[in-house]
């Protein structure tokens, strides 16, 4: 439970709020189950809250740990998507300070406040410090790497050889990623292909339904 | 009538219709037509409309910043570069080319801010902005912007692609699903004025068609990489 309310509170949301629709939605299933009950009088289909509330509790607590990976994942993609901004002005012929200055009004508010800090604590600080706070900051190492040969170009004041070197770092990093996205991006469209297959058993289903039925109505004499 | 009720028409036709075919109850069939023709108006065409005009504007924005960086480099004039690349990307973007025809050539890209609405083409002007200010080679300038913008259509044309194949996949299955559930009917046709008075069965059929519903309106949000978004619920858009 603590890791539930961990990543409710992760993701900005209410915690009493998530609750209350965790049991609405478990409160309809025993009503969908003792109307099936009262209509067609076999205690078996008290089968279906039981069942239903197993497969709902676990679809529905799952899915704060996968909100979490997914708005780390475009964190990421973000983070890809500002740098190849800062690349192209550092190509312009900006230095490192106004190019990531000038990529804060693309960053969303998040992004944005970290890159804010992050030129604020350039200012002050001097060291790699702020670059691998902001480097942490992000769950790939590989982007640590990234803001490591950002420090060494500031720290070396734009040599070829360091620009060189993040080109290769930050370019293997972005193909990385955009690979993942147009993956993950056909994958999800893929699983939908699971919809038709339930339809193919909610069939069988009915099948069975029909049969049971009819060998019912034959018992009874029809 | 425009094509989103046409494909809505065809789909509230086909489902309503299934489900006439397989219950034989003309209530659960017109109502199941209704529900699909309400459920695919509001939420599965606002999805694709949005989707197309985003893909559309995509695919402009390309093949205008493309052509617009190369026509610069060979004639050094923003006017004239402007009226290269906007001839033939669309009539959309060409009448709001002659609309604004009376702007200076960097008036008139700027004004394509608001048309386009992505950071890559934000990016592109603030670009052309060092080029006009500073000078230089314009396509040394905007080499990695471009190299951004080619990978950007590329990925989107593979998934495209791939997702053409999965609608088709998709579009197969659920046929296929629907015959059977449609042929039940026929196959116990001896046993179907049992089957007619079973609310169970009703329940089951109207589960299915339900299903298939549910099914296609969130194919069609992951399709379109965009949220369902509920009629009437005001949106900040920042």
């Amino acid at each position: 439970m603590a890791t539930i309310r961990k990543n409710i509170a992760i993701l900005g949301l209410n915690f009493q709020k998530e609750l209350i629709f965790y049991f609405f939605g478990i409160l309809l299933l025993v009503g969908a189950g003792v109307g099936l009950w009262l209509v067609q009088g076999q205690i078996i289909f008290m089968l279906v809250p039981v069942l239903g509330s197993i497969v709902y509790s676990y679809a529905y607590f799952s899915r704060y740990g996968k909100r979490i990976m997914r708005l780390r994942r475009e964190e990421e993609e973000e983070f890809v998507r500002l740098f190849t901004y800062f690349q192209v002005y550092l190509n312009d012929g900006y230095n490192i300070y106004n190019a990531l200055s000038s990529i804060v009004p693309f960053a969303s508010s998040t992004i944005g406040a970290k890159l804010e800090k992050l030129i604020a604590d350039i200012d002050t600080d001097k060291t790699i410090r702020p670059f691998i706070e902001f480097g942490n900051s992000f769950e790939d190492i590989q982007i640590r790497q990234v803001m490591l040969s950002i420090f060494q170009m500031v720290d070396q004041g734009n040599n070829k050889a360091y620009m060189d070197q993040f080109k290769h770092v930050f370019g293997r990093l972005s193909d990385q990623k955009h690979e993942l996205h147009k993956q993950k991006r056909i994958e999800r469209v893929q699983s939908m292909a699971t919809f038709p297959l339930v339809g193919s058993g909610v069939s069988m289903i009915i099948l069975l339904a029909a049969l049971a039925d009819i060998i019912g109505g034959v018992m009874n004499g029809f | 009538m425009n094509s989103s009720w046409i494909i809505s028409l065809i789909l509230a036709l086909v489902g309503g219709g299934a489900c006439y075919l397989a219950t034989g109850n003309i209530i659960a069939g017109v109502a199941t037509g209704v529900v699909y023709l309400a459920a695919i108006m509001l939420f599965g065409m606002p999805l694709l409309s949005k989707w197309y005009v985003i893909h559309r504007k995509r695919h402009e924005c390309f093949r205008f910043v493309n052509s617009f960086v190369v026509s610069l480099s060979v004639t050094s004039s923003l006017d004239l570069s402007f009226d290269t690349a906007i001839a033939g990307l669309g009539k959309e973007i060409e009448s709001l080319g002659r609309s604004i025809s009376e702007l200076t050539g960097l008036e008139k890209v700027r004004y394509l801010e608001s048309y386009f609405d992505t950071t890559i083409y934000r990016m592109f002007l603030s670009t052309l902005e060092i080029y006009v200010t500073e000078g230089g080679d314009i396509i040394a300038l905007s080499s990695e912007l471009l190299a951004e913008l080619t990978r950007i259509e590329e990925s989107e044309n593979d998934i495209a692609s791939s997702n053409r194949t999965n609608l088709i996949q998709f579009c197969l299955l659920w046929a296929m699903a629907l015959v059977v559930v449609v042929f039940l009917r026929f196959g116990l046709s001896n046993f179907f004025s049992v089957l007619e008075t079973s609310i169970m069965y009703l329940v089951c059929v109207l589960a299915f068609f339900a299903l298939m519903l549910f099914s296609i309106v969130i194919y069609l949000s992951t399709y379109t990489g965009l949220a369902i978004e509920f009629p009437f619920s005001r949106k900040k858009h920042v």
